[in-house]
């Protein structure tokens, strides 16, 4: 090999670490320290002993996780949240798949784009000024119940807040434009042509949907789903505003765990439980399914693009 | 040379007389329902919004609908009360500081991921995208216990660090996205042409991903701005976002105050919409 | 009875594009018409428009003796093959193909299994009934499209560009298949394409289209060696087209002087001095010979000469900057670039297009 002039540094560069290790450095660092570990600590909390007064006794125990099991409550609350997860994605479905079919097959680019941007705007307004905007439809002087009352079917206004059914309705409110845009992107992708032959060959419309494109958004349907239910699972706000204690997910125990009863260490357990259902259930989708659903696939096989 | 209209006709001279047949109407009614259906779907997902802010203009204390008269005597007073402006002050602080940050790091991943191959790939897609399937509450438990470990609990910038890990997967989807619709050779051409790697970067793949970096930020941003259990559970009293601030008042009234601050918001949330749509339109299609 | 009339048939877009202008046609049981045009020239839209996709803006569409305007596609005995193929993805051949018969009507079961068979080898792909349409070739999704489109035994097939996706040689090979199952079973088909070899080699009759108006109807042979307008002579087959006058007249002959360089012609019927006229040649009867005894000799330098095969071409460049396509003889002078020679044109073989 020659000889390299002296004015070079040596073998500086090659001292450095490839530069693909360089560059995921910044986001794995800052994912695993700031978020596994978190994610480690809450596990480890989970089971701390807990001191009333806010104090914590470093010392390990399942006292936790026995009285998840034992106290009634905080399996009621997990029920509760599944049952309201599931009422509030069937709603959601049978909400946005028609808007979503209509979006995707009509011709007006400009309905298309402006319903859209109202969905998605509507993504982005926080829980609390949705939710509340609801309290406000569904109170005793609010214009639902008036004009139930006008139309008769009350006698007089009755407000239906707080209470389970104003809580749903928020609830399919505030997620339907996750189901909206997913099934969106999903019927989207069926290509009109299979609409216009299966129409070619004599089949109707309610036909075509049912044997083509309903089919064909399967796909969409299990994701858009599992998304709604997913998030619904964690709402904290929306059952603090519009319902009583009766309505509370067990988000809302977890939030009052770690600030009213200062008991952190149950909070974590209970966080840890509600995790693993997620998670759980998540995992159990996918590879029900084989659907792709937020980049996590069932099989690993490599995209041939 | 014939004339091209003769030849249309048939070879027995007029085409025979048709009989009409009539169809059977069922596409038409089909299409007014699906529209109607629509229509009505759109309109519930918008009225809440109109409702809150026609009572943000009530001129009494208590929201009545309809209401009876105009007045901006609620913006007044959010413009004039020291905690709401305080509140509002930490919320656009505390957005802008998440943007960057939750850019910085998912448009980074994104970047590694797509362009390298790592053993640890799979782990690493995961752990970025994990911050949004998990209820917001567990996150915030868990950041909780590790700023109060730390001793930093009740520090605004702690909730900064927290907001940009939660919402770094939106520009790391986004990113993701423009880069696998880059097409590589832009960046081989370049190469080929003797700039450096770096240069290729600048020059090159950022100015093309500007769109996508420019809506993921700007989600992060407004997810930020919005989002209320993890600054709660961060926040710990100690100081407020509009959020926070928002939930406080409900527990005592439903002052129309909240319903200003949420048309102000509505009407922020539209212009950062639009923004994002004249950027990055094309990716609603 | 699955005669075709599409009478004044006008297609006009909202925003104004006028797709379809004024178009009739009437094809006959049995025949086999092509549609053939340019990109945009609105032979999609017509044939979307038979199909029941498209509602003409005024006119009449008529199927086997009955109007069908406002008809529904799936109420119209018609069977389609799309461009892409559109086989329904997530079933299997036998399932597309039965789809007519068992979702768009309502064949007896018994018989379906059948008539899938039947298609099958109609389209010689016996035994692919649970084979899925990922799993098939260009070509052989093609073939299913077809199969899948005769299945229900429509009255009449439309083929929008089938044949556009596969290669060369596919291609050709399918132009045969299609004309041979066409002949075969009887049934009147419009095929719509923008390469006129198909148009020539697989129709009946042909349509040439061009900017929503068709231009000419005719048999192959007229639509080639009497181009009734200057775009189907060009479109149709390579052309050499000179814009000129008419000097003289007489004797069933004409001449016509086209920016300096003088035609013998045949002398169409109607025409009289001083009219503008458009003199077209073919390259195959637009020779380079040393000493010619046709009628008219051009004179120029060759600008591209190239072998393809089946004859040698070249481009020949005149005096006034125009460039004529002709061919040279196996035995003819050799010719290169640069070269000065001249072309003979029979005054027979010299078209004159009046438009």
């Amino acid at each position: 090999m020659a000889h390299e002039s002296q004015s070079e540094p040596a073998t500086e560069r090659s001292r450095l670490p490839p530069v693909k290790y360089l560059v995921v450095s910044y986001p794995a660092l800052a994912l695993v320290s700031l978020f596994a570990v978190p994610l480690l600590l809450l596990f480890v909390f989970s089971f701390f002993q807990n001191v009333s007064g806010g104090y914590l006794r470093y010392v390990l125990t399942f006292e936790n996780y026995v009285r998840f099991f034992e106290e009634p409550l905080y399996l009621e609350r997990l029920v509760f949240s599944l049952r309201l997860a599931a009422v509030t994605t069937i709603g959601s479905l049978l909400l946005g798949y028609p808007l979503a079919y209509r979006l995707a097959t009509t011709d007006s680019s400009l309905l298309r784009r402006s319903v859209l941007m109202v969905v998605v705007s509507s993504l982005w307004l926080t829980f609390i000024i949705r939710g509340y905007a609801w309290a406000v439809l569904l109170r005793s002087n609010g214009l639902f119940p008036i004009l139930a009352s006008r139309l008769g079917i009350t006698e007089t206004p009755v407000s239906l807040v707080p209470g389970y059914w104003a809580l749903v309705v928020s609830m399919v409110y505030v997620f339907l434009p996750f189901m909206v845009l997913t099934l969106y992107t999903s019927i989207k992708n069926v290509d009109h042509e299979l609409r216009e032959a299966a129409r070619n060959l004599g089949a109707g419309p309610l036909t075509t949907f049912r044997h083509v494109t309903l089919p064909l958004t399967k796909d969409g349907i299990v994701s858009g789903s599992l998304l709604v239910f997913v998030l619904s699972m964690g709402v904290y706000v929306l059952p603090r505003i519009l319902g009583n204690p009766p309505q509370w997910t067990l988000a809302v125990v977890i939030g009052n765990q770690v600030t009213v009863e200062s008991n952190v260490p149950f909070g974590a357990t209970l966080s840890i439980a509600l995790m693993l259902v997620v998670v759980g259930l998540i995992a159990v989708t996918v590879r029900l399914t084989g659907v792709e659903t937020f980049g996590v696939s069932a099989t690993k096989e490599v995209d041939q693009s | 040379m014939s004339d091209s209209t003769e030849s249309t006709h048939s070879s027995t001279g007029e085409y025979a007389r048709l009989e009409t047949k009539r169809s059977s109407g069922r596409d038409r009614l089909y299409a007014f329902l699906l529209n109607s259906y629509t229509a009505l779907v759109v309109g519930f997902i918008l009225l809440p919004l109109v409702v809150i802010s026609l009572m943000s203009f009530t001129p009494s204390e208590f929201l009545r609908f309809p209401p009876d008269g105009l007045s901006l005597r609620w913006y007044r007073e959010f413009f004039d009360s020291r905690t709401w402006l305080l509140a509002m002050q930490n919320s656009l602080f505390i957005a802008v500081a998440s943007a960057i940050g939750a850019t910085s790091i998912g448009a980074t991943a994104a970047f590694a991921l797509n362009r390298y191959d790592y053993r640890f790939e799979v782990a690493l897609t995961g752990l970025v995208i994990l911050p949004i399937l998990l209820p917001p509450v567990i996150i915030g438990v868990a950041f909780v216990t590790l700023f109060g470990l730390l001793g930093v609990g009740g520090q605004s910038w702690t909730l900064a660090i927290a907001h940009s890990i939660f919402f770094s997967p939106f520009p790391f989807v986004l990113v993701s996205q423009g880069l696998a619709d880059v097409d590589q050779s832009y960046e081989e051409a370049a190469a080929d042409l003797g700039a450096g790697r770096l240069s290729v970067i600048r020059r090159i793949t950022v100015p093309l991903l500007q769109a996508n970096l420019f809506a993921g930020a700007l989600f992060a941003f407004i997810l930020s701005l919005n989002e209320y259990i993890i600054s709660w559970l961060i926040s710990g009293f100690s100081f407020k976002t509009i959020p926070i601030q928002i939930f406080t008042s409900l527990r005592y009234t439903y002052s129309p105050v909240i319903a200003a601050v949420s048309l102000l918001f509505i009407l922020m949330t539209i212009v950062v919409m639009l923004l994002v749509d004249r950027f990055a339109g094309g990716m609603w299609e | 009875m699955g005669q075709i009339v599409l009478n004044a048939v006008e297609k006009v877009y909202p925003g104004g594009v006028r797709a379809v202008k004024n178009a009739s046609l009437v094809v006959e049981d049995g025949e086999f018409v092509t549609i053939v045009g340019p990109s945009g020239c609105g032979k999609t839209t017509t044939l979307r428009t038979l199909a029941g996709f498209e509602q003409p803006t005024s006119g009449t569409v008529g199927l086997g003796g009955i109007e069908v305007d406002g008809v529904p596609p799936n109420e119209r005995d018609t069977g389609m093959v799309f461009q892409d193929f559109a086989l329904f993805p997530h079933m299997t051949v036998g399932e597309n193909i039965a789809f007519g018969l068992t979702v768009g009507g309502d064949w007896p079961e018994d018989e379906v299994d059948d008539r899938i068979a039947d298609m099958l080898a109609l389209v010689e792909l016996s035994g692919f009934e649970d084979r899925m349409p990922d799993q098939l070739s260009g070509g052989q999704q093609q073939r299913i499209a077809l199969a899948r489109a005769l299945a229900p035994e429509p009255e009449v097939l439309l083929l929008d560009e089938p044949l556009a996706s596969l290669d060369k040689q596919l291609r050709e090979s399918m132009q045969v298949e299609l004309r041979r199952i066409q002949e075969q079973i009887g049934i009147t088909t419009i095929l719509v394409t923008h390469n006129q070899t198909e148009a020539l080699t697989m129709s009946d009759r042909i349509a040439v289209m061009n900017d929503g108006r068709f231009e000419q109807v005719g048999t192959p042979t007229e639509v080639y060696q009497q181009p009734a307008t200057k775009f189907v002579a060009d479109f149709i087959g390579t052309a050499n087209v000179f814009d000129g006058t008419v000097q003289e007249l007489g004797d069933g002959r004409v001449t016509v002087d086209c920016d300096g360089v003088e035609f013998e012609a045949l002398a169409p019927d109607g025409v009289a001095v001083g009219d503008a006229v458009t003199v077209v040649t073919r390259p195959e009867h637009t020779v380079v010979e040393l000493d010619t005894a046709r009628s008219n000799v051009l004179e120029g330098e060759v600008s591209v000469s190239r072998f393809l095969g089946d004859h040698h071409e070249c481009h020949v460049t005149l005096p006034s900057g125009t460039t004529v396509v002709g061919v040279v003889d196996d035995d003819g002078p050799a010719v290169a670039g640069g070269d000065k020679v001249s072309l003979g044109v029979d005054a027979e073989d010299c078209l004159v297009v009046v438009e």
